[in-house]
């Protein structure tokens, strides 16, 4: 879908960019990753002829694109960057409903859009769409620049460093967030980073770039376990095997797990499970509270006063969560389980350290 | 593709330069000098070629070599520019004295010669041409400031030399030295005094205001609507009670305060001194890192210590940008004065439009507008200098 | 600062119609000022009436802001694109030293060159007035992000569109400021003005002087110096209504 040959920018004595060559299929997420100053935000920026090549061409569809007119070329190419630019003087509807607008869709349209948006990036549209940008918190930024870049559905995106303005758990969420949204849309979706993990995460391709030239092009798991020269090797670190663990989701390892209520008396710990040393213990709502060690349960009395408590965001992983944060959640705690809850906080069932050991070893072999 | 320097750069005609020698081009039309029978009437304007071909020749060359030189690409342009347009300016000068007094020789002494429309644009041809070069030249600051200065040093020198002598201003000038002197002192007494004493009361206003939240906004309120109110409506509201009060109290007019004249002036000009220098002072205070502060009592300084050896230097800069903007205001300002009694080179400008008598009017309006931008060029020096080394540029 | 509030409006408007209601009250004018001064024989100067007076000025005032406007808003804008970036440097040199010439000097030069009257004070303030209009609107074109800029022509917007819809909203604030200097400096030198036959409520105040009036100084001065507040409010009202 996109087809770049041989592009190549230079800047007087600098080449930037070096008779790159890169395809993308449709729906197809490719991250451009590299060091700093490989040329990947120069390539990007080429695609949508933010600057232009000094040779080589670039095919969207077939077409190429210095035929057609930029204006009308980036009008169907969504764009959002780290600053996410929203304008401080439209409110987020308008903000969203820029592009749209430029393409004079009418009124009614552009409002549903707008609502339909606001809804796909999680924000409530009845509360958002007159906010404006200074009321926002850095991950509702983001999330409504993507809403923007989105706006007037175009089938090709552009990111370029989306999620790096802000702090590592608000840029897990969003992350989360993309890749759900990206099931739904199926955009063709070209990103730049320069977090690793990121590129795992998210990439069906990854284009790992140098000095302006493309490296390696593989799928993550081709890049972790073939990486093709010593720069792919260095970069992608020695701890790819808990890497590669960052594309595998908890959902096809969440056991169920015993739990008892938290106004329960002591003995029906027992009654949960008797093989078990540790019981998650949960409220009314069905919500992780804490945990109970059934070797050191008193004689008698409630489970309230046994009780470790915890906070479930220090132990616990979402059920979006991937085997590598689950393994790094079980090594900070110093358990070989984590509970996984839902966005209720609800416990939904755990994940055990033997089955992130099988999973290891799976990956191994393949 | 890639070479050491791109070759566009050194081909590209200079747009600013080459607006220049059209404008300079076009400046050969409109007459050069206009000849009046006497100082207040209507004159005659003449027109180059009929004062002297030789010099239409001259700078038509001129300015055709600048304008090749503007359109194409040699090396060093900039320096050939620029020495050429220092040429001419020089040239614009010489001729123009030496016109005048040729002029003047064959005319009755009552006649005057005064600079007309060409030559004045010519001059701003030739600054354009000048701001072209220097913006583009590689060459040392050395170079830069020759192609600079050059121009206006010529012509003090002419005007010293009693070269432009013949010419209106100087005519006007040479009845009235006596006179000038007199008011030129004044002005310099009248707006230096009142913006030392604004200052005085000024910076103080602006620490309490920076350090006191309640006493900041009835400050800033009462400076802000006294700089909005122009200039001989708060003489004219000065006048009114002071009158009263130097008819009440005849002692004061012994003192040469009374309703008119230097009285209202000396306060109001205070009075309008006093926003640029509270609001710089609170800025220059409020600026401050309290990080750096908190270094200074941590160490162990006193509260005058700090002020002496951090807040000082650090707030300096910035209090005296408000003095430059209050002096500079100033000038302007006494100006208007003369039209209240209090005398200055105002004077001149009033009596010059009375009496319908440009020369007059002149005489007073540049040497006025040259005080202001000495004064300025003078402050922006001191500020410069009184920056402390490491601190990067930029004030209030 | 923060963007005026409806009551903010609603005291300005009343003052405003209360200023204007004074102003053509001729009879209160006279009977006030011959409370204030009684000995003198004529209060209020005979040419035309105050309200009279305060019109002339304004038209002067409205006249050569309004060109102003027209000319320096557009010229600033030019110097910051592509096509005009070449004279940034000296536009910006000229405007500032323009700025430190003293308004009257402006004024006065402008005597020998178009004589006297309404023509060279609307040509000197004009040309004067410039200054600020200019630096402002370099200044907060200067000042929007670049990373705004490049997301406007990112979506697809073309080099006009981002300017209509990005740069010059989110100027507009700092280009108001400017316009708003310039016509406090104007309202203040339009008073000059009288002495070169402009009309205003110049006339009165330099009327007084000659004749040793002060009525007719007061007559000049007190709706001039109300004037100017009133309008450096209102404009500073418009002003932060674009702060985002």
């Amino acid at each position: 879908m996109i087809r770049l040959e041989h592009v190549t920018k230079v800047y007087d004595i600098t080449i930037a960019v070096n008779d790159f060559s890169l395809e993308v299929a449709k729906g197809e997420v490719c991250v451009l990753i590299g060091p700093s100053g490989c040329g990947k935000t120069t390539t990007l920026r080429m695609i949508n002829r933010l600057i232009e090549p000094t040779s080589g061409k670039i095919y969207i569809d077939g077409k190429d694109t210095s035929q057609i007119k930029p204006e009308q070329l980036r009008l169907s190419i969504g764009y959002a960057i780290q600053s996410v630019g929203l304008f401080p003087h439209l409110s987020v509807a308008q903000n969203i409903a820029t592009v749209p607008e430029l393409l004079h869709w009418d009124r009614k349209r552009v409002a549903r859009r707008v609502d339909e948006l606001l809804e796909l990036v999680g924000l409530n549209p009845r509360e958002y769409a007159r906010k404006y940008p200074r009321e926002l918190s850095g991950g509702e930024a983001q999330r409504i620049g993507v809403a923007r870049a989105l706006a007037a559905d175009p089938p090709i995106l552009l990111m370029d460093e989306p999620f790096g303005a802000v702090d590592p758990l608000t840029r897990e969420r969003l992350q989360a967030q993309f890749v759900r949204i990206q099931q739904e849309v199926r955009k063709t979706v070209i990103l730049v980073t320069h977090d690793l993990d990121e590129a795992i995460r998210l990439a069906d391709r990854i284009a790992i770039m140098a000095a302006g030239k493309l490296v390696q092009h593989d799928t993550p798991e081709t890049i972790l376990s073939r990486p093709s020269n010593k720069f792919v090797h260095d970069f992608v670190g020695t701890d790819r095997a808990l890497k590669r663990l960052s594309r595998i989701s908890i959902t096809n390892f969440i056991r169920q797990s015993s739990s008892v209520n938290v106004n329960a008396p002591v003995k029906e710990v027992m009654a949960a499970c008797d093989k078990c040393r540790w019981v998650w213990v949960v409220n009314d709502a069905g919500q992780l509270v804490g945990w109970i060690d059934r070797t050191t349960l008193p004689e008698g009395g409630s489970v309230k006063e046994a009780i470790v408590q915890v906070k479930p965001e220090e132990i616990a992983v979402l059920t979006s969560a991937t085997l590598r944060e689950a393994l790094s959640r079980m090594l900070g705690q110093g358990f070989r389980s984590v509970p996984v809850v839902d966005d209720k906080v609800r416990l939904i069932g755990e994940v055990t350290l033997r089955d992130i050991e099988s999973a290891t070893a799976e990956t191994e072999t393949s | 593709m890639s070479t050491a320097k791109t070759p566009q750069q050194s081909f590209a005609p200079d747009s600013v330069a080459v607006t220049g020698t059209v404008i300079g081009l076009l400046a050969l039309v409109p007459g050069w000098l206009t000849l009046k029978p006497s100082r207040v009437a209507a004159g005659v304007s003449l027109k180059l070629w009929e004062l002297e071909w030789g010099a239409v020749g001259l700078f038509v060359v001129l300015w055709s070599a600048c304008l090749v030189l503007g359109l194409i690409g040699v090396k060093r342009r900039s320096i050939f520019l620029g020495i050429l347009a220092n040429l001419i300016i020089i040239l614009t000068l010489i001729f123009a004295g030496f016109a005048a007094s040729r002029l003047h020789a064959t005319t009755t002494p009552i006649a005057r010669v005064a600079p007309g429309a060409g030559f004045w644009v010519t001059l701003f041809a030739a600054y354009v041409l000048v701001f072209a070069a220097r913006q583009k030249t590689r060459s040392s600051p050395l170079w830069r400031n020759l192609l600079s200065w050059s121009g206006l040093t010529v012509f003090f020198v002419l005007l010293f030399l009693g070269w432009f002598d013949s010419i209106s201003v100087m005519q006007e000038f040479m009845g009235q030295e006596d006179r000038f002197a007199q008011e030129l002192t004044r002005h310099m007494l009248l707006f230096g005094g009142s913006v030392i004493i604004g200052t005085l009361i000024g910076i103080p206003l602006g620490i309490w205001s920076a350090r006191s939240r309640r006493a900041e906004k009835p400050i800033f309120f009462i400076a802000n609507i006294t700089q909005t109110i122009p200039s001989l409506a708060l003489f004219g509201l000065l006048i009114a009670p002071l009158s009263a009060l130097s008819f009440a109290f005849p002692v004061l007019r012994e003192f040469g305060i009374r309703g008119v004249g230097a009285t209202p002036a000396i306060i109001a000009l205070i009075i309008y001194s006093l926003l640029p220098i509270i609001q710089n002072t609170y800025t220059s205070l409020r600026n401050l890192d309290p990080a750096v502060i908190d270094a200074g009592l941590g160490m162990g300084m006193s509260r005058m210590q700090i002020f002496r050896r951090i807040e000082v230097p650090l707030a300096a800069p910035i209090v005296l940008e408000g003095v430059r903007i209050a002096l500079v205001q100033s000038v302007g300002l006494t100006a208007v004065a003369a039209l209240i009694g209090a005398g200055g080179l105002g004077a001149f400008v009033f009596q010059g439009l009375g009496q319908a008598a440009p020369d007059l009017i002149i005489l007073g309006a540049i040497p006025i507008i040259i005080l202001a931008l000495l004064v300025d060029a003078l402050m922006r020096t001191v500020v410069r200098i009184t920056r402390p080394r490491g601190l990067a540029g930029g004030g209030a | 600062m923060r963007r005026p509030q409806i009551k903010d409006w609603v005291l300005l408007a009343a003052l405003i119609a209360a200023f204007a209601t004074l102003m053509a009250n001729t009879h209160l004018w006279v009977a006030t000022l011959r409370l204030l001064f009684p000995a003198e024989a004529q209060v209020i100067h005979p040419r035309a009436s105050p309200l009279t007076l305060l019109l002339e000025h304004l038209a002067l005032v409205a006249i050569s802001s309004s060109i102003t406007i027209l000319i320096g808003v557009p010229l600033g804008i030019w110097v910051t694109r592509r096509s005009g970036r070449n004279f940034l440097p000296i536009v910006t040199d000229l405007t500032s030293f323009g700025q430190t010439f003293p308004p009257i000097a402006v004024l006065a030069l402008a005597v020998p060159v178009l004589g006297f009257g309404v023509l060279p004070t609307v040509v000197a303030l004009f040309l004067y007035g410039l200054m600020p209009v200019v630096r402002n609107t370099i200044a907060g074109l200067n000042a929007v992000p670049h990373d705004l800029i490049d997301a406007a022509y990112g979506m697809g917007m073309s080099r006009i569109q981002a300017l209509l819809r990005v740069e010059i909203p989110l100027s507009a604030r700092v280009i108001l400021a400017g316009i708003r200097i310039s016509v406090i400096i104007n309202i203040g030198t339009a008073m000059i003005g009288a002495a070169i036959g402009a009309g205003g409520l110049g006339s009165p105040i330099i009327a007084g002087l000659v004749l040793d009036n002060l009525a007719y100084i007061i007559e000049g001065a007190l709706p001039a110096a109300v004037l100017a507040v009133l309008a450096d409010q209102l404009l500073t009202n418009v002003e932060q209504s674009f702060v985002y």
